[in-house]
């Protein structure tokens, strides 16, 4: 009896995970197989996906990457109904394979049941210790001991500001009130990020039981999944598992016939970045503009509809039933001093292996990079880290011994955040990759704060005049500028953090800011305004085929003669460098 | 909580612990923190960051609005770095301001006269007040009218429509007026200071004007023999009349400037001399007098003479005749004016010469058109080389073209020779006018011993630019001899300029920097797109009417002949107002001049909206936005209304009307909160005028008049035709917040259709007369009725919108004079109503505790009422409290807007309230949740009452109701909650509801409760006039004395006394039921003040048996055409007094006009009186309070009432220290028990009509069912 899992994520479908679902459902009825095929959720290969694996009757399990439908039907051909496994499609099994050096230093906490179970599936949860932790704290603890675990766990908030959920909790518990609020932030709005989608795709379980058990041990009886409309499969799967929660007195007035009542609602959020800080998304749970407002009152004193109110990110809550299963201290022995526990990070950029790991806190920014993720594509140099989405930092390839830390990764300039990673080489531009980011914050911004709305303006246009190549003297300074005072002149999160990307790059990265005023000259080649495409004599065979490609005639030459280009009318649109196939177009 | 310690600015102070680092600086003064966000009716909200602070201990700044201060904490209000993240911060919000303050033309004038302002006033027909505005910048306007060269009008944006709008025939037409009739300024007391102006052209006399108006003494000497500088010898007559410059000249001098004429400096008098005659400073405006050269061959030649020295020598002897060829070399106004002169004296032929082309030329375009057309030639792009001389006299000019090369320092491309281009021109005389300078060889005299001021190139005076002040200490200087030969509004504006800084020399620190206004400019965004113009209906300037051509060669009568008056309507109607209207009172302008903030150093993207005037009172200019949010926050959380929003998300965020619609497609009240919170002027208000200003406006706080409850306003004018309205500060009773009513009603008041001078019926027809003639009528009538049928057979009738002291004035008429008991109002006749119904049973009908109570209440129980539409304040404050957690219950047959805030709403059918309380009463007793303790200790006649409450059962209750039994338990349950405070509100006046026997029953219901004489419990009576509550404490209607007071001969001792009357009649007379007496024809003489009751045809039942009416009002009334003399009322505008509001309170409005008719009400009332030889020794309002005060006891907790905006509640001593409820130590009624009333259940009441008597509320629906509508189109 053979069990097939397809990776049925966001991530596995948009790279066509339904069609080889469907094909393999097909074949397996039409030939009558005795197989068991199901979802499951992502198991971080992103980069090798569609991701299908088969198990075999002594629970061996083959991962097949990048399968297609095609490659799906010989897949059914060959390993099950010959026995002979596609080795090299295999990307993991019980024979060594390149990739599995992607899981070697991964510690899987969060993720543990991501890729593993049918996340449609309450019983495969269940199969595998869940609700446990929740039966545990109803049948054994009190909710100051299941603080007190917490606590003692040292995990820290993992949407970003990194801090220490048991007090928290403690806040929120003892904050006066009968009535009281657990909101889950899944409004995950960096660019490039996808943990928290990941997570409640592919284990939406754990966060419902991390929600119950928090409400137990700071007294609240209702609870929200704050997730935005733009992850539907991720919405979809959290209404399943709550419904079969509640089927199973999991979830309701009485869970697992105790007095402890919880109930949860989801609130689709319509994709504000800015709602993902607290105040705004209290806001916007309560149906009004999601704007942040001023602190204190903190959510945990007057949160929802004026209750106290406790919020949590996606992972934090699915650290907890580990936590309480295997117990705090077992969860500190992971990571450093001040930061314990492991961290998942969405890996995207120039990177072989992108995808999402989880790793235990403590390991370093070049670990992940090179041991898990492969190092960089085409063999190019690893030039810098964004961490932490729109509101870090750049981290330089010099700094990447650096480690998983929240105070050491502050130090840098960057933050920890939620566990973005965009991985930069050498063909990007240091400015633009500023700019990219603050565009991106800037119109975010929920309009509040003056410096936020228009500051962040400003310096967007300051970067923009610079990679354009019409950077003044001075520039740099007003960046600065601007950028402190933006810093300690906002409300919210998103305007405090919004100038860190310019920061960081103007620290690492000044001559490259520099070179684009001073010399108007981009050293990546990126920015397009100050590019000088050219034809090297010595390489252009005179084919013509840069002429052909130019949208605005600027290239001139004869067949078989060394063609030029005249930059005056060069639109500098790059299609003539893509099109040589001897190289001979250069920029400059 | 508590009292913390903490140190601010380095000063220890104590503060309560829940208030903010803001709260605590405002209310101790330490500081002026700026914010445009915050406001303290409003949770903080911390956009702005405007208000940040420095606190120790804590990172980078902090904002003061949202941080509660700590003890021990330190915090610093100023500090470079605060002032630098405020400067930024205002310079990033301006970085994104669309919007001008200034209009072009205000902004391009030197002088900065307020063009807009005066424009606006000339289109409103208010000529002396644009004169007056007019010369607040610029002292000579007729000067100015004629020959300025109108910077303004170039930076018209006019002409992207069509052309400029002729801004200076304007001036010159209101100058032209000004005339006949001069203006001249209120100066200053003197205040000591002697200073000396030395030169008497523009600057100078600017100077001398400027420095006169603040109270200087001013000697202003000249060296030649008449005043005007190069006004009288530079420019001909044919511009610049001298009569004309003669009367302006006078005018000034007229205001006390001593004059020493042909006073040369260096040779008549030195400055050292000057200031050993005790001149304290001295103002330089020596001129530029000198011509400059042509620095030709032969220029010395008879026959050649300076364009300066040829237009000053016309001016002191006679005319010479000019005959021949003359060769003006230059292209100035001076070139130009010796051109047009020489042909008016007679030259055969005018050649102007100019080494560049017409368009360089320095000269108005207008004066070289005119010369044109009168026959002067032009060569250009040509310059003299050598004058050709026969026998030392000039024969000819030898002269070289031109070509014009690279731009040169000013800008214009430079003129150069080409070779070998000479050529000769013949002529008899050359005017060299290319140029003058100031002459300083008398200067350099004038300073004797003293050290001469620093000079540079052409011989000019150097000054420090802001303050005018030469080297030496106590010298400054202005006008042509610093900048040289410039303008003349140039020179205006340096000798006011000059004037201020001499005045902060002499009174104040001399370094004081001078700081010119922010003005933010739309231009500094580029050019204004032509979209904006595009739909503006073309309109061509007004032609200036000039005399014909043929004549003006012939002579030197001024060319300009003045606007008409119905050109100049029409011209100030082509202003297109580019400046903001909110200029005065804009806080962000105010911050920007205040931080220093210069043009914004982060241009870049910038919003542009279209500015939404749909709305028939508000105007939406998101442009001008700053994303305060406090309209948004005022319209949602305190009115709960939420008709504005924000939109977008970043740099777009914008505040619009909810989901973009046009505010009047949302639910929008039109009550125009939002103008008052808006900082900027993003929401203004659309004002009732052709024209919208700005013009700098006064304020005097006054009461609004529309309903009870008495909100505080201030009138903000500028004149008594042009003002508006905007919420008072007081925190009570309306906080700072008004209804459309008091908001936008004020037309009435500006209103020229009203009565202005008596009327005497004379053959049956109504004739203006005087105040005496209508007098005597009144006094005859009256007279004539007493003799023959009694003092019984008069009667005074008074409106509740009068003030407490008309009314006791007019209680006094009746009681010491007319001898009639006869005193009442008509409101009381036409709306059937128990006034007395709680006499009974609390003592006193009146509202038990302010308003303000409703703030603490948690439930708050509305009967027959419906705030939203009669008293919208309080409606507003009773549906923020529901929103805030009370639970508001509406008794009301009818769906109201009301409801929809209620948590429940008693839908008892019309008229059966009076059961639907007995129901919640039986139900509370059934329930067991009598409160017992209040009941046995203060109150009696309960076993009674439960008697009748056991005859009602709940099935009939809900049977006769239509009300559920669960709303009545609910309601029941809330009400007789004694965790909770509970407030009645019940409109006394409202019609929709009326059971008699409604309010007895609310009485009942709070004493089964105990709801009474505590903080946050009572009884809140609404009524619909503002001084209804006061008809009642003056005894209007009731044959009490003042306050309540029983006709008791001790009272009547003391009334006697002080009125020096006999009221012995109080004792004597017959009691009779006014009404009745009406009916019954018995009342043969009336005196109806403000009411109009024949509004109503059925109510002339009432006056039928008059025969001698006199009727007091605003209008020609129904009623008032009836009378056989009307006298004109003033405005609360036009008087002083007090108004009781609905809650007791005494509240002071203030005359801030003169009454137009010429008496104020009270005044009319002592006339009356004066003219039965009666003493009325009042000279003011004041007085009239006072005297009730000594007479009563009754007003002597709320004396003085004049001495807060807030005013005071009387409170028949009952109330506990500091609170403004009743019945807290007892109740005014024998034993100082309260009783239960016994209640009758009447289903029947009489229909009748809800019809306004009084005319400024009937006024207020016409005028407001109008402007909705036609916005509505």
């Amino acid at each position: 009896m053979y069990e097939i899992k397809v990776g049925m994520s966001t991530c596995g479908v948009s790279a066509g995970a339904r069609q080889v679902y469907e094909t393999l459902s097909t074949e397996i009825s039409d030939r009558n197989m005795p197989v068991v095929l199901k979802e499951t959720g992502c198991i971080g290969m992103c980069y090798r996906e569609v991701l299908v694996e088969i198990v075999d009757g002594n629970n061996q399990g083959y991962l097949y990457g990048e399968v297609t439908p095609d490659r799906a039907r010989e897949i059914l051909a060959s390993h099950l109904t010959l026995g002979r496994p596609i080795s090299e499609w295999v990307v993991r099994g019980p024979q060594a394979t390149q990739d599995d050096s992607f899981f070697a230093k991964q510690q899987r906490i969060v993720l543990r049941n991501c890729g593993v179970i049918d996340p449609n599936s309450i019983d495969e949860y269940l199969a595998l210790g869940g609700y446990s932790a929740l039966g545990k704290v109803l049948r054994e603890m009190t909710p100051k001991e299941v603080i007190d675990e917490v606590t003692a766990s040292g995990l820290r908030g993992r949407g970003g500001a990194g801090f220490p959920t048991g007090v928290k909790w403690n806040f929120a518990r003892q904050a006066p009130g009968n009535t009281k609020y657990i909101i889950c932030n899944a409004d995950e709005g960096d660019p490039g990020a996808f943990m928290d989608r990941s997570v409640l795709e592919g284990d939406p379980h754990s966060v419902i039981e991390g929600m119950i058990i928090c409400g137990y041990a700071i007294g609240a009886h209702q609870g929200y999944v704050y997730v935005r409309a733009e992850y539907p499969m991720a919405v979809h799967r959290v209404r399943q598992a709550i419904s079969q929660a509640e089927e199973r007195d999991l979830l309701g007035d009485h869970i697992l016939g105790s007095d402890h009542g919880f109930h949860i609602k989801i609130k689709e959020g319509a994709g504000a970045f800015v709602c993902g800080e607290e105040t705004a998304l209290i806001a916007s749970v309560e149906g009004r503009r999601g704007t942040p407002r001023l602190r204190p009152p903190f959510p945990a004193v007057s949160g929802l509809w004026g209750q106290p109110t406790n919020i949590n990110n996606v992972e934090t809550f699915a650290n907890v039933p580990w936590i309480i299963h295997q117990g705090g201290t077992k969860f500190a022995a992971f990571g450093t001093k001040d930061s314990k526990g492991t961290k998942v990070f969405a890996l995207a950029g120039k990177i072989v292996r992108g995808g999402l790991v989880e790793v235990p806190m403590g390991i370093s920014i070049n670990e992940i990079i090179f041991d898990i993720c492969g190092g960089i594509r085409d063999g190019q140099k690893f030039k810098a880290v964004q961490m932490g989405g729109p509101s870090g930092g750049c981290i330089p390839a010099s700094m990447g011994d650096i480690c998983i830390d929240y105070a050491e990764i502050t130090k840098t300039g960057a933050i920890m955040g939620s566990g973005g990673m965009v991985v930069m080489d050498g063909s990007t531009c240091m400015v633009d990759i500023a700019r990219f980011f603050l565009n991106f914050t800037q119109n975010e911004s929920c309009g509040k704060c003056i410096f936020c709305r228009i500051g962040t303006r400003r310096m967007l246009e300051i970067l923009d005049r610079i990679t354009a190549g019409e950077g003044k003297e001075g520039d740099i300074d007003l960046l600065y500028d601007l950028a402190h005072k933006i810093q300690t002149t906002s409300l919210c999160g998103l305007g405090q953090t919004a100038p860190n990307p310019v920061l960081t790059t103007i620290r690492y990265f000044r001559d490259e800011y520099e070179a684009h005023i001073h010399e108007r000259r981009c050293p990546s080649h990126v920015c397009a305004p100050l590019l000088r495409y050219f034809v090297n004599a010595e390489l252009c065979t005179g084919c013509a085929l840069c002429v052909r490609s130019c949208p605005v005639g600027a290239i001139s030459g004869e067949k078989k003669e060394v063609h030029s280009i005249d930059t005056t009318q060069c639109s500098k649109c790059g299609r003539c460098y893509i099109s040589c196939p001897s190289g001979a177009v250069v920029k400059e | 909580m508590g009292l913390v310690r903490l140190t601010i600015n380095g000063q220890e102070i104590h503060a309560d612990s829940q208030k903010s680092v803001l709260q605590v600086v405002r209310e101790q003064r330490l500081d002026e923190i700026p914010t445009l966000c915050y406001d303290d009716r409003l949770p903080p909200y911390g956009a702005c960051f405007l208000c940040v602070v420095e606190v120790t201990g804590r990172r980078g700044l902090v904002p003061a609005c949202s941080t509660k201060v700590e003890e021990g904490m330190q915090v610093r209000t100023q500090s470079e770095k605060i002032v630098e993240a405020r400067r930024t911060c205002l310079q990033l919000i301006l970085s994104d301001h669309y919007a001008d303050c200034l209009g072009p033309c205000r902004q391009n004038c030197p002088a900065g006269v307020d063009i807009q302002g005066y424009i606006s006033l000339t289109r409103l027909g208010k000529f002396q007040e644009a004169i007056r505005l007019i010369k607040e910048a610029n002292p000579l306007p007729s000067v100015c009218g004629r020959v300025c060269v109108r910077k303004c009008e170039l930076a018209c944006r006019r002409q992207r429509v069509d052309e400029p709008v002729a801004i200076d025939y304007l001036k010159r037409y209101l100058a032209d007026l000004d005339l006949m009739d001069m203006y001249v300024p209120e100066t200053k007391r003197k205040n000591g200071h002697k200073v000396a102006v030395v030169g008497g052209g523009p600057a100078g006399l600017s100077c001398a004007y400027y420095l006169a108006c603040e109270g200087c003494a001013v000697t202003l000497l000249d060296a030649m023999p008449k005043l005007g500088g190069m006004l009288r010898y530079g420019i001909p007559e044919y511009r610049m009349p001298k009569a004309i410059l003669d009367r302006e000249i006078e005018n000034i001098l007229g205001m006390g400037i001593e004059v020493r004429t042909e006073k040369y400096l260096g040779r008549d008098f030195t400055i050292e001399g000057l200031t050993r005659d005790g001149f304290e400073a001295v103002f330089l405006a020596l001129g530029a007098w000198r011509s400059q050269n042509m620095r030709v061959k032969g220029e010395e030649a008879k026959g050649v003479v300076g364009g300066i020295d040829f237009l000053r020598g016309l001016q002191l002897e006679s005319p010479p005749s000019f005959r021949g060829r003359v060769v003006v070399v230059g292209g100035g106004n001076t070139a130009i004016d010796a051109a047009r002169t020489s042909l008016r004296l007679g030259a055969d032929e005018v050649t102007v010469l100019y080494r560049r082309t017409i368009s360089e030329m320095p000269a108005h375009p207008m004066e070289i058109q005119a010369a044109e057309e009168e026959g002067v030639n032009f060569i250009f792009l040509s310059a003299p080389v050598a004058v050709v001389t026969e026998n030392g006299r000039a024969t000819g000019l030898e002269c070289i073209r031109m070509s014009l090369g690279e731009p040169d320092s000013s800008g214009r491309r430079k003129p150069e020779p080409v070779l070998g281009s000479e050529y000769f021109l013949h002529c008899d005389s050359i005017i060299a006018a290319i140029g003058q300078e100031p002459d300083l060889a008398g200067l350099r005299a004038g300073f004797g011993s003293l050290a001469s001021p620093e000079t540079q190139k052409g011989d000019r005076l150097v000054v420090q630019p802001s303050t005018l002040s030469t080297s030496i200490p106590g010298v400054f200087a202005g006008g042509d001899v610093v900048t040289g030969p410039a303008t003349v509004i140039e020179a205006i504006a340096h000798g006011h300029r000059g004037a201020l800084a001499i005045l902060r020399y002499l009174l104040l620190d001399p370094a004081l920097p001078r700081h010119e206004d922010f003005n933010s400019q739309r231009d500094i965004f580029g050019e204004l797109p032509d979209s904006l113009f595009e739909e503006i209906p073309r309109e061509p300037r007004n032609p200036m009417p000039e005399i014909p051509l043929a004549e003006r060669r012939k002579k030197f009568q001024e060319v300009e002949l003045g606007y008409s008056d119905r050109a100049a309507a029409a011209e100030s109607n082509r202003c297109l107002e580019c400046g903001c209207n909110y200029l005065y009172d804009c806080r962000l302008r105010q911050y920007a001049t205040q931080y220093h903030v210069t043009k914004p150093p982060y241009l870049g993207a910038v919003n542009r909206f279209n500015i939404d005037d749909r709305h028939p009172f508000i105007v939406l200019n998101p442009n001008k936005c700053i994303q305060c949010g406090r309209c948004v926050r005022t319209c949602a959380e305190i009115l709960d209304v939420a008709a504005l929003g924000f939109l977008h998300r970043g740099f777009r965020t914008v505040v619009k009307p909810a989901m973009d619609k046009p505010l009047l497609s949302t639910n929008c009240i039109a009550c125009g909160n939002c103008i008052a919170a808006c900082p900027t002027g993003a929401i203004t208000e659309k004002l009732p005028y052709p024209r919208q200003g700005p013009w700098p406006m006064d304020q005097q706080p006054s009461l609004c008049t529309y309903c009870s409850i008495g909100c505080n306003l201030n009138l903000r004018y500028f004149d008594r035709d042009l003002f508006t309205i905007s919420p008072g500060e007081s925190p009570v009773p309306n906080n700072g917040y008004l209804c459309f009513r008091g908001r936008f009603g004020h037309f009435y008041l500006r209103d020229n259709e009203r009565l202005m001078s008596p009327l005497v019926r004379k053959n049956g027809k109504l004739r203006e007369a005087s105040w005496d003639e209508a007098m005597d009528r009144v006094a005859a009538g009256l007279t004539d009725v007493i003799h023959r049928h009694g003092p019984g057979a008069t009667a005074i009738f008074a409106s509740p919108k009068l003030s407490n002291e008309e009314l006791y004035l007019l209680k006094r008429l009746a009681l010491s004079v007319l001898k009639t008991v006869n005193l009442s109002s008509f409101s009381h006749f036409l709306i059937p109503r128990d006034l007395n119904a709680l006499d009974g049973s609390l003592g006193i009908t009146t509202s038990t505790n302010p308003l303000c109570d409703l703030e603490t209440a948690d439930v708050i129980f509305v009967l027959n009422a419906d705030p939203l539409t009669e008293n919208p304040v309080a409606g507003f404050l009773m549906k923020r409290r529901a929103k805030n957690g009370a639970r508001l219950l509406v008794a009301s047959s009818v769906d109201l807007e009301f409801n929809r805030h209620a948590y429940l709403w008693l839908d008892s059918r019309k008229r059966t309230n009076t059961m639907l309380l007995l129901g919640i009463m039986r139900q509370i007793v059934d329930a067991g949740r009598v409160n017992r303790d209040f009941v046995r200790s203060r109150t009696e006649g309960f076993d009674e009452f439960c008697r009748q409450l056991d005859q009602v059962s709940p099935g009939q209750v809900s049977g006769v109701t239509g009300v559920s039994r669960e709303k009545i338990v609910k309601a029941a349950e809330l009400i007789s909650d004694p965790r909770l405070n509970v407030m009645a509100v019940y409109n006394i006046d409202s019609l929709d509801e009326q059971g008699t026997h409604d309010l007895k029953a609310v009485a009942n219901l709070l004493l089964l409760t105990g709801k009474l004489g505590r903080a946050g419990n009572g009884l809140i009576l609404l009524r619909e006039h503002c001084n209804a509550q006061g008809l009642l404490d003056m005894g209007i209607g009731n044959c009490t004395f003042p306050g309540y007071e029983p006709c008791s001969r001790e009272a009547a001792a003391r009334y006697e006394k002080r009125w020096r009357a006999d009221l012995s009649h109080l004792f004597t007379h017959v009691n009779a039921d006014l009404r009745v007496r009406m009916e019954g024809r018995d009342i043969k003489a009336c005196l109806i003040l403000g009411e109009n009751p024949l509004k109503e045809r059925r109510n002339s039942r009432y006056l039928d048996g008059v025969e001698f009416l006199v009727v007091q009002d605003l209008y020609l009334t129904e009623t008032a055409c009836r009378a056989d003399v009307v006298l004109p009322a003033s405005l609360i505008t036009e008087s002083t007094g007090t108004f009781t509001n609905c809650e007791r309170r005494i509240q002071r409005f203030n005359r801030v006009f003169p009454a137009r008719s010429g008496l104020e009400n009270w005044q009319m009332i002592c006339q009356i009186a004066e003219r039965f030889n009666a003493v009325f020794p009042y000279s003011s309002p004041e007085d009239v309070f006072r005297e009730m005060a000594e007479l009563s006891p009754f007003w002597v907790t709320t004396d003085p009432p004049f001495a807060s905006s807030g005013g005071a509640c009387w409170n028949l001593g009952t109330r506990a220290d500091g609170e403004d409820f009743l019945f807290a130590k007892g109740f005014p009624l024998p034993g100082g028990k309260a009783r239960f009333q016994t209640i009758e259940t009447e289903l029947s009441v009489p229909e009748y009509n809800l019809a306004s008597y009084c005319v400024t509320d009937e006024k207020l629906r016409l005028f407001r069912e109008k402007n909705l509508m036609r916005a509505g189109e």
